[in-house]
């Protein structure tokens, strides 16, 4: 049976020797203890952590990183535009290595991906494509999978039983650097969201100022007139604020005016 | 370690808050808490610290439950956000000597960050003890913007209602917040109020 894993023959030509692959591995490891500073969002930094999972593991032509965040969309990067068509696939139809390798926590391994009977409507698209070998390593830590990198070759058979060894070591950091992203990455959007919200109810608080001054409401009752509005203007609570804000100044800016043709 | 329920209320007023109808505060704390729990299990807890106007708003998942048992920190200062344009920080608090040094290392590529991550500080001068879970400064933020909004409808622009409070609040000898709850307290009914 084509394509089980650790079936693939080496290549005696793919990769280079032991002691090269080792060196590669501690490189790309040193650039994940290296990354820009200051200078990166998200998707950047996973872009680097597959830009360095290719030149860790031999035989690699691109790879990709796909996270499964909780209250958002899978974020899915790539070091390679051919990644995103491969990934794209993969994921329009809910078949491929790399869905294998996060939902089974194993690593999934395939040298013929077109005759790869464990994804029979992923392997020929991919290998149409011109895509051969996959390599798909899921991204463990210690509560459970957080995602899965997903390395890729055009070539047969690019990715022996070193490659996947060398790939399986470097994703033990790489998950570690990505779980701590992630939190950074949340923390990050934690403060600026806040700050927007803080923002927004500043401008709510004003427009039941505005409220309470012209009406005599109590705030809970200018509140309520407030989402009324919203309602019923099928605008957000902060657009409909904004423009009891706004009216209130443009009517004082009218009053103070003197009379056209004056 | 849970969403405290005294912060889940002032979290639900600031979503409404947004302009984004599916962007939930409680949420993102929720994951960021749950993510912080599995990568730290020492984990105890946050302080968000927001400088709003000169007036701190302070975000805090810790309470008197954790007086005492910090033992390693890690500060966080971010650039100023969207239209805020408000600084802010975030300091993480662990049980664990030394828990928060591979995130710290791992920080230094944040986009936004304004200055090296700051360990263990917080744990200095007497800081190991809690106020209540909650947010802080909110209420007084609330009166100065329901004062502001007052001060417009009365014919000032919003900067001109800004520093009218300011003025006054110089004038008194009182703080800022308290001027405007007076100024709230003292609102005269209106003549003739009309429909909404």
């Amino acid at each position: 049976m084509a394509g089980q894993d650790h079936e693939s023959e080496p290549d005696p030509h793919a990769g280079p020797p032991r002691a090269a692959d080792d060196a590669a591995l501690a490189n790309s490891l040193a650039g994940l203890d290296a990354l820009s500073t200051g200078t990166l969002d998200l998707t950047e930094m996973l872009t680097q952590v597959a830009t360095f999972a290719v030149q860790a593991i031999p035989g690699a032509d691109g790879a990709g990183l796909t996270l499964l965040e909780i209250d958002r969309a899978d974020l899915i990067v790539k070091s390679e535009p051919f990644v995103r068509a491969i990934d794209e696939i993969q994921y329009g139809i809910g078949e491929g290595p790399c869905i294998s390798a996060a939902a089974s926590g194993e690593t999934k391994r395939s040298g013929q991906l077109g005759d790869d009977d464990r994804w029979p409507q992923f392997g020929p698209r991919a290998s149409e494509l011109g895509v051969h070998s996959a390599l798909s390593l899921p991204l463990l830590v210690s509560t459970g999978v957080i995602g899965a990198m997903n390395v890729y070759a055009h070539a047969p058979n690019s990715f022996d039983e070193r490659a996947q060894q060398l790939g399986e070591r470097y994703a033990v950091s790489a998950a570690l650097a990505v779980q701590n992203a992630q939190i950074l990455e949340q923390a990050a959007r934690l403060v600026g969201q806040l700050q927007a919200g803080v923002h927004g109810r500043a401008l709510i608080d004003q427009a039941i100022g505005v409220l309470r001054r012209r009406y005599g409401l109590t705030a809970d009752e200018a509140l309520q007139e407030l989402r009324e509005l919203s309602e019923k203007r099928k605008i957000s609570l902060n657009a409909t604020a904004t423009s009891v804000v706004d009216d209130a100044v443009e009517r004082f800016a009218q009053r103070s005016r003197p009379p056209a043709g004056c | 370690v849970d969403v405290p329920p005294e912060l889940i209320e002032g979290l639900t007023l600031l979503s409404d808050a947004l302009d984004d109808p599916v962007m939930d505060l409680e949420a993102i704390l929720s994951v960021l808490t749950d993510d912080l729990v599995s990568a730290i299990p020492s984990y105890l807890g946050l302080i968000i610290t927001l400088h709003i106007d000169g007036h701190p708003i302070i975000v805090s998942t810790l309470d008197g439950a954790s007086n005492g048992r910090a033992r390693a920190s890690l500060m966080l200062s971010l650039a100023p956000h969207g239209p805020a344009a408000a600084a802010g920080s975030v300091a993480f608090y662990s049980g664990a000597a030394g828990a928060f040094i591979e995130l710290a290392d791992d920080a230094r590529w944040i986009f936004n960050l304004t200055g090296p991550p700051v360990l263990d500080r917080h744990l200095t001068g007497g800081r190991n003890e809690f106020e209540p879970a909650g947010i802080r400064g909110l209420t007084a933020h609330t009166d100065v913007n329901q004062a502001i909004g007052v001060l417009i409808e009365e014919g000032h622009t919003p900067d001109g209602a800004r520093n009218e409070l300011a003025r006054r609040s110089a004038r008194s000898g009182r703080s800022v917040p308290e001027t405007a709850l007076q100024l709230l307290d003292d609102i005269a009914p209106p003549d003739g109020a009309a429909e909404v």
